[in-house]
């Protein structure tokens, strides 16, 4: 392990409603040098703000988001039905991830059809789905 | 040994037993003696003193054991061998036994082989007391103790059950291989080590087992094991104390792993608690009881609301409280006394179901609940019964019952309104019931409207108007408003009330809207203007003078009566058409003109006996009627004339009476002037009044000068003395008579025949005729009287007198007649000019036959003036003058002419009649009416009856009777003589020739036969008619058993073509609730519920209509308002052209039924809402269940990265396989719940495609990683299923094979191979991994059967698997031996579509 290492991203979003998979989402991206800044987010409506707050300043935009999808007042779907309004050149930059311990094929489905997702992955994360993404 | 007797001992008490023994004994060559001891005391007493060689024990021996007899024998004999017979072995024991010196054993099942075994046994002790005898030798008894050692060490080894031998409370001195199996230790650990090193010391059961071994000698219990690796588990542990051979010591113990029942009882109390966490979380208030009222079970919102409501409620309302106890009541309007009704009828299954809403009012609120009872299908009779909350829904009835009321009340606003109306306003439902009606009710009907309401309209209409007023409401109904309409009603007083009808029908509110006026005013003056009308037509109609009006310039007939079509004879309807139309031929006699006249002028025409002329039929020929008529105008209100009236009076028969009299009295004046005889009236003075031309010319008077002379001047005087004129009498009205003279003018006289008569005016007519040539004549008639005698002799026949050249001299004027002839043409002609060829030549040789004075008579033929021929009789004579020479003939000549051709007529005639007889096709004969002698009989009758012509000639009526019937005949035969010209017709039975008797039909005419009275039989064979009509019976006896049978078992209906019930049978009464009388005549209607759509029932009756039969369900509406369904039938009759007539409808009740499906449905709906809201809970619960376990798996991974020691990173992976074990679990709950609640979905799927992609995802499991996968999928044929539960079948399939792999060995491989065709596909998941023993092969798909506890598994995959694979209509198989591997061939359906 080295410690020095270059974080992979620069800054990944969580938007998650349960604290302790926050928690761990975010200590495994730090642990594994994919992120060097982690915005955590534990309600989506105030990600999607921050989100529109700063379309115009790319440089604090999230490269990669994971969501949930279950979370109170505002799920990870209607997260992204919000996210699909955004500028064209936000959705360029950032990439999402849905990470949900759901295993309801019809969840499932859902996400992998929304052309804003790159990929499902079903909880718990580890380094290895980490390690899968690259830039670019 | 044979030789020596064996003396065996038996313990035995049983007799029965001692005699199996001792059969088999003597069955084998063994020489014995027996003893048999029953007790502990004989048994003792008999070992020294018998001293057997052998003994038998019987094991299950109950007052003394058999270790105790054992150990007897070890203290006694311990040489003697000891035979155990029992029934089964028990290993514990078996153990003991052994360790006592137990010999051998013996089944009592194999009881056979007691004397081998027993030969064996002897042979061995004596064998062992040789050896003991001679060498007593420490190493043979060393060999026998290793020898009885690996007996049982085998024994031991093989155990499944970890058997232990210890020091008591010390060493571990032995242990087999399940021992180290279960503690994971080797043998050598274990022996070196003690029981605390295996038993968790902590354990509090542990003292009391101890305790309990100490006392005993043998203990067994559960205890807290320990492993090797310290990780404990519960077992149960049976201890023994025993002695070994060397005195010492020690402890046996047994003990068995409970971890695997520990935990699939651990399972199973999760599963249920699961359950009942879902039961608890349902609002509703569930609890089950069986049948003595024990609650069993209840949920959390039971005791919930127990508790708030009942206080100290669960011992009355919990679990082990009665809920009858709680429902009883003796008030039978109390809901609890409902509810315990309701519950009970469950329980003993009267109903499958109860449903009550009853209020519970809280301190606080009203509160209503619905109690529902439901049989729970179970072993034994149990109740399901749920209470639920429906306060609001009841809160919501409530407020829009108080809103209907605020709606009521504006509406009785309106019915005030409505009730000032003096007509009726009302409204009526679709079955004709008032909904609603004002006052005015009252005032027409006599009714009030609360009478009314709810009642059918129909039942206060008058009787003969019914069908008037269901059309109408028919009509109404189509939707088209009915403006006026009329029908009578019966007042309450039972008076009828004509009521004028408008009516609409409201598609919108199923409703007529109606209102009825009181029509009796209207009646009374329609009534009135009637009677007035009838009094005019009456008066029209009879009067005795043709009448009528014409219309119009054209005068076209508006009335006519009766006579006036009498008149001009047309019978036709002449209204509508113009006179000239009807009668043309007046046109030409200027009767138009009248008409057009009195039309233009309005002048009255009248006509006296005016001459008209008909043409009566048309065919120009015109027919004089005499006419007194007047036509006169017809002026309208304004005075215009429209019209003309004719009356005509048809006075032809008096004019031409009348006429006919003028005629007749002309023409008796002009006979009178014109007559050939002198007529002359005379008054009573005598004196002429009045004569005859002729009567002047004969007395040379003119008429001016007669007419001054009296009769006494034309007679002599001399004359008048000597013969007086007799005028008294004349005076007395006789007729005088008599010859006279009269003096003429000049003096002459003439012989005059006077004839005079006093006429009616006392005046006198005189007729005189001139006899003076007559007197004459007479003279000349004398003269040749005897020349002519003979001719006046025969005057009243033709006379034709000829001379000798057949000239004719004289001819009588009869003879002119016969001949056409007048006398002249005929005097001086030849005879035989009146005579054709055939006639000449007789004549001529008759004539030759005169000569010489033969006199003939013959019918002989002339041919007339006009050519006929005339056939005569002649009598002819020749005339012979004094000198006897011929001078000619006479002839007496009769016509005969009509005879001949009535004799012909009638020749012909019964050649005809004999022809029609003889051929005739039915048998004829005529009999003698007093001898019954056959006097005819026609072909056909001798065909029929076999006998000949000559046979039936020479029989009576009598012979073709059968001799029974001859009596009756006899008297028939005198009875129908009486009125001989009646027929008789009847019915007889007639006897061929050869013996068979026949019926026939018999009609009998009196007549005359050849001047006999005589009977004419005319006989109809009926045989086949009989027959018929013999079948027909049969046929209509058939029919009525149909009939009835039908009758009893269906309701059976005839409807006309319009649906009226022309037939009802008593079942249709019995379930329509009405009578016969109320059906018949009824429409069909009268059953209607209306409960079918329109459609339904157009549907059904386009059906019959066109004449096809029509089967269905109909729910009808009883008499008393109830409803039942019927399975229905209507089959058309049929005319002659096809067309239906009536309609047959055969219904049977399927009300039960019906009301149970539509309560299944129900059931149905509610069961799905269930499931799904179900599904969603579950789908819920194990989402939020799983949320947590991904966190816990989260923070595991950092652990394991993170952490160093080694306690901590095993703590660690335990952590994760449980975790992934009870999420392994959630996700096969999940699928299971799915599977059973979703459909099917259908789809292509691409079956390589969707197997490399589970391989692929499955690939990263750990224990995948040395596993060779071998893919080969034929797919012949597109497959399609539902995708998701393929996917379940193979990951469940796949992940198993994965996981029951060898772990130590490599080279493991799974083969997934497969091919689909159109029909099906069959796949096969092989493996080489670890096998199921064939036991298993059906146990596996059992809902959380797990073989091993070795691996993670909940039991649950390969039951989803079957269950799926069932879904999916397909089939699955395993083949698998343990330790060579396992195949699963599945066999799932081509979806196609």
């Amino acid at each position: 392990m080295i410690t020095d290492q270059q974080p992979k991203f620069e800054t990944v979003m969580i938007i998650d409603d349960n604290t302790v998979d926050l928690y761990i989402t975010s200590r495994l991206i730090s642990k594994n040098y994919f992120g060097k800044k982690v915005l955590e987010y534990s309600d989506a409506k105030e990600a999607l703000k921050y989100l529109q707050d700063n379309q115009e300043n790319i440089s604090v935009l999230p490269q990669i988001i994971f969501i949930d999808i279950y979370m109170p007042l505002m799920s990870g779907f209607e997260f992204l039905e919000a996210y699909d309004k955004l500028p064209l050149t936000l959705k360029d930059y950032c990439k999402v991830y849905i990470i949900s311990s759901t295993i309801d094929d019809n969840d499932i489905a859902r996400a992998r059809r929304d052309k804003n997702v790159v990929s499902f992955q079903v909880k718990p994360i580890n380094k290895e789905f980490l390690a899968r993404i690259n830039v670019d | 040994m044979t030789l020596m007797k064996t003396k065996i001992l038996i313990i035995e008490h049983d007799t029965n037993d001692i005699e199996l023994i001792q059969n088999e004994l003597k069955k084998g060559d063994v020489n014995y003696t027996a003893h048999t001891v029953g007790t502990k005391k004989e048994y003792e007493k008999a070992l020294p003193i018998f001293q057997p060689d052998i003994i038998l024990f019987n094991y299950t021996f109950p007052t003394f054991d058999g270790l105790t007899a054992l150990k007897i024998r070890e203290n006694l004999v311990p040489e003697i061998p000891f035979i155990f017979i029992s029934e089964s072995i028990d290993k514990e024991n078996t153990d003991a036994f052994m360790k006592n010196g137990l010999t051998t054993f013996i089944l009592k099942k194999r009881l056979f082989s007691l004397i081998d075994k027993m030969k064996r046994t002897l042979h061995e002790a004596e064998l062992a007391k040789l050896n003991k005898l001679l060498k007593q030798s420490e190493v043979k008894r060393t060999e026998e103790l290793a020898q009885n050692e690996s007996n049982y060490k085998s024994l031991i080894e093989s155990s499944m059950d970890a058997i232990l031998l210890t020091v008591t409370d010390g060493q571990i001195l032995m242990a087999n291989a399940a021992a180290c199996e279960i503690f994971k230790m080797t043998q050598d650990e274990i022996c070196s080590s003690t029981r605390l090193d295996i038993v968790d010391g902590k354990d509090p059961r542990l003292q009391i087992l101890l305790d309990e071994r100490d006392h005993t000698g043998r203990a067994k219990g559960e205890l807290t094991l320990k492993r090797k690796d310290g990780s404990k588990f519960p077992g149960e542990v049976t201890s023994i104390v025993y002695t070994d051979p060397y005195g010492q010591e020690k402890t046996s113990m047994t003990i068995k792993d409970l971890t695997e029942q520990k935990q699939a009882e651990q399972s199973l109390k999760a599963s249920e608690a699961f359950s009942r966490g879902i039961l608890d979380s349902l609002a509703s208030h569930i609890a089950v009881i069986n049948s003595e009222g024990t609650i069993l079970k209840v949920n959390k919102s039971w005791n919930t609301f127990a508790q708030n409501n009942g206080g100290n409620s669960t011992d009355k309302f919990g679990e082990g409280a009665n809920y009858f106890d709680v429902c009883d009541s003796k008030n039978t309007e109390d809901v609890s006394f409902k509810a315990l009704k309701g519950i009970k009828d469950v329980l003993n299954g009267f109903t499958n179901e109860f449903y009550l809403e009853y209020p519970c009012p809280s301190p606080e609120t009203e509160r209503w609940f619905y109690m529902k009872v439901n049989k729970f299908e179970s072993f034994e009779t149990m109740v399901l019964i749920e209470h639920h909350d429906i306060s609001e829904r009841k809160m919501a009835e409530q407020k829009l019952s108080i809103t209907t009321n605020a709606l009521q009340r504006t509406l009785n606003d309106l019915n005030n309104i409505l009730d000032s109306s003096l007509d009726v306003i009302c409204c009526f439902d679709e079955e004709g019931r008032f909904v609603s009606v004002n006052a005015a009710s009252e005032y027409i009907w006599g009714y009030k409207s609360h009478e009314l309401i709810g009642k059918k309209y129909m039942d206060f209409v008058f009787h003969e108007d019914a069908e008037k007023t269901i059309n109408a409401a028919a009509i109404i109904r189509s939707g088209e408003p009915v403006t006026i309409f009329e029908n009578r009603y019966v007042h309450k007083d039972g008076s009828i009330v004509p009521v004028l009808w408008s009516s609409k029908w409201d598609e919108k509110d199923q409703l007529f809207y109606s209102l009825a006026k009181n029509a009796t005013e209207k009646k009374k003056l329609e009534k009135a203007f009637e009677f007035e009308r009838k009094r005019f037509y009456d008066l029209y109609t009879q009067a005795p003078s043709c009448m009528g009006i014409l219309k119009g310039p054209n005068h076209v007939y508006e009335l006519a009566n009766d006579l006036y079509l009498q008149l001009i004879d047309k019978k036709k309807d002449i209204i509508g058409k113009t006179v000239k139309e009807i009668l043309p031929e007046l046109e030409a006699q200027g009767i138009f003109k009248f008409l057009d006249t009195v039309y233009k002028t309005g002048e009255t025409f009248s006509a006296n006996e005016m001459l008209v002329k008909f043409d009566f039929h048309g065919n120009g020929k015109l027919v004089d009627t005499y006419l007194n008529f007047i036509y006169q105008a017809h002026r309208d209100d304004d005075g215009d004339i429209d019209g003309i009236l004719f009356f005509a009076n048809d006075v032809t028969e008096q004019v031409l009476s009348r006429q006919k009299i003028e005629e007749s009295v002309l023409r008796y004046t002009s006979l009178i002037e014109q007559a050939g005889d002198a007529i002359c009236f005379i008054d009573s003075s005598m004196n002429i009044i009045e004569v005859n031309r002729y009567a002047c010319e004969k007395l040379g008077y003119s008429k001016t000068e007669i007419l001054q002379l009296s009769l006494d001047d034309f007679f002599l005087e001399e004359d008048l003395k000597a013969n007086p004129l007799k005028i008294y009498l004349l005076k007395e009205g006789k007729t005088l008579r008599g010859e006279r003279r009269i003096k003429r003018k000049n003096g002459s006289l003439i012989e005059v025949d006077l004839s005079a008569k006093m006429l009616n005016d006392g005046t006198f007519l005189i007729f005189i005729r001139d006899i003076s040539e007559q007197k004459k004549a007479q003279q000349a008639v004398v003269e040749s009287e005897k020349k002519y005698r003979q001719i006046v002799e025969t005057a009243q026949e033709g006379i034709w007198l000829i001379d000798q050249n057949h000239q004719t001299t004289f001819v009588n004027n009869k003879m002119c007649e016969i001949l056409e002839y007048a006398q002249e043409e005929m005097m001086g002609k030849d005879i035989y000019s009146f005579m054709d060829q055939e006639g000449k030549k007789i004549a001529t040789k008759l004539m030759k036959r005169k000569k010489e004075g033969q006199p003939d008579q013959r019918h002989f033929k002339y041919i007339s003036k006009s050519g006929k021929e005339i056939w005569t009789n002649v009598v002819a004579n020749p005339l012979f003058d004094e000198t006897g020479i011929y001078k000619g003939s006479l002839a007496m000549v009769t016509d005969i002419t009509e005879i001949k051709k009535a004799q012909q007529t009638l020749k012909e005639k019964e050649k005809k009649y004999r022809y029609l007889f003889d051929n005739n096709p039915m048998p004829m004969w005529v009999i003698d009416i007093v001898t019954f002698k056959f006097l005819d009989v026609n072909k056909m009758t001798i065909l029929q009856y076999g006998f000949s012509r000559e046979e039936f000639l020479s029989m009576t009526a009598l012979d073709i009777r059968p001799e029974k019937d001859k009596d009756d005949f006899k008297k028939l035969s005198d009875l129908s003589g009486i009125n001989a010209s009646n027929f008789n017709r009847g019915i007889w039975n007639h006897k061929k020739k050869n013996g068979t008797v026949i019926p026939v039909e018999i009609i009998a005419h009196e007549i005359i036969y050849e001047g006999v009275p005589a009977r004419f039989i005319l006989s109809n064979d009926i045989t086949d008619r009989r027959k018929t009509e013999l079948n027909l019976k049969k046929r209509n006896k058939e029919l009525a058993d149909y009939k009835y049978a039908l009758d009893e078992t269906s309701i059976i209906g005839i409807t006309d073509r319009k649906g009226r019930i022309l037939h009802a049978n008593d079942n249709f009464c019995k379930i329509s609730k009405y009578s016969k009388d109320e059906l018949i005549g009824q429409d069909h209607r009268i059953i209607s519920s209306g409960y079918h759509s329109a459609a339904y029932i157009r549907k059904l009756w386009e059906t019959i209509s066109s004449g096809k039969i029509w089967k269905g369900e109909l729910k009808n509406k009883a008499k008393d308002g109830t409803f039942y369904w019927v399975d229905t039938t209507i089959t058309p009759f049929l005319d002659e052209h096809g067309n239906p007539f009536q309609y047959l409808a055969s219904r049977f009740d399927i009300t039960a039924s019906k009301k149970a499906e539509l309560n299944l449905e129900k059931r149905n709906i509610e069961l799905i809402k269930t499931n799904t809201e179900l599904d969603r809970f579950v789908y819920s619960v194990s989402h939020d269940l799983r949320s947590p376990l991904t966190s816990i798996l989260g923070l595991i991974s950092f652990i394991e990265e993170e952490s160093k020691e080694t306690d901590t990173l095993e703590h660690v992976t335990m952590i994760r396989i449980s975790i992934n074990r009870l999420d392994e679990f959630i996700k096969n709950i999940l699928s299971y719940s799915r599977n059973n609640r979703t459909g099917l979905e259908v789809d292509k799927i691409p079956l390589q495609k969707t197997i490399i992609d589970i391989v692929d995802s499955l690939h990263s499991m750990k224990e995948a990683k040395e596993i060779h996968f071998e893919i080969d999928i034929r797919e012949h044929n597109p497959f399609y299923s539902d995708s998701l539960r393929f996917n379940t079948i193979l990951v469940n399939l796949i992940s198993n094979a994965i996981k029951y792999h060898k772990k130590e060995e490599s080279g493991g491989y799974i083969k997934i191979t497969g091919q689909s065709d159109p029909e099906k596909l069959v796949l096969t998941i092989s493996d080489n991994g670890i096998g199921i023993a064939p036991a298993y092969h059906q146990k596996i798909f059992e809902m959380f059967f797990r073989l091993s506890g070795k691996t993670d598994g909940s039991g649950i995959g390969l039951y989803i698997v079957k269950d799926t694979v069932e879904i999916l209509q397909g089939s699955i198989e395993i083949q698998s031996e343990e330790g060579t591997g396992t195949s699963f061939i599945i066999t799932l359906k081509n979806l196609k579509p």
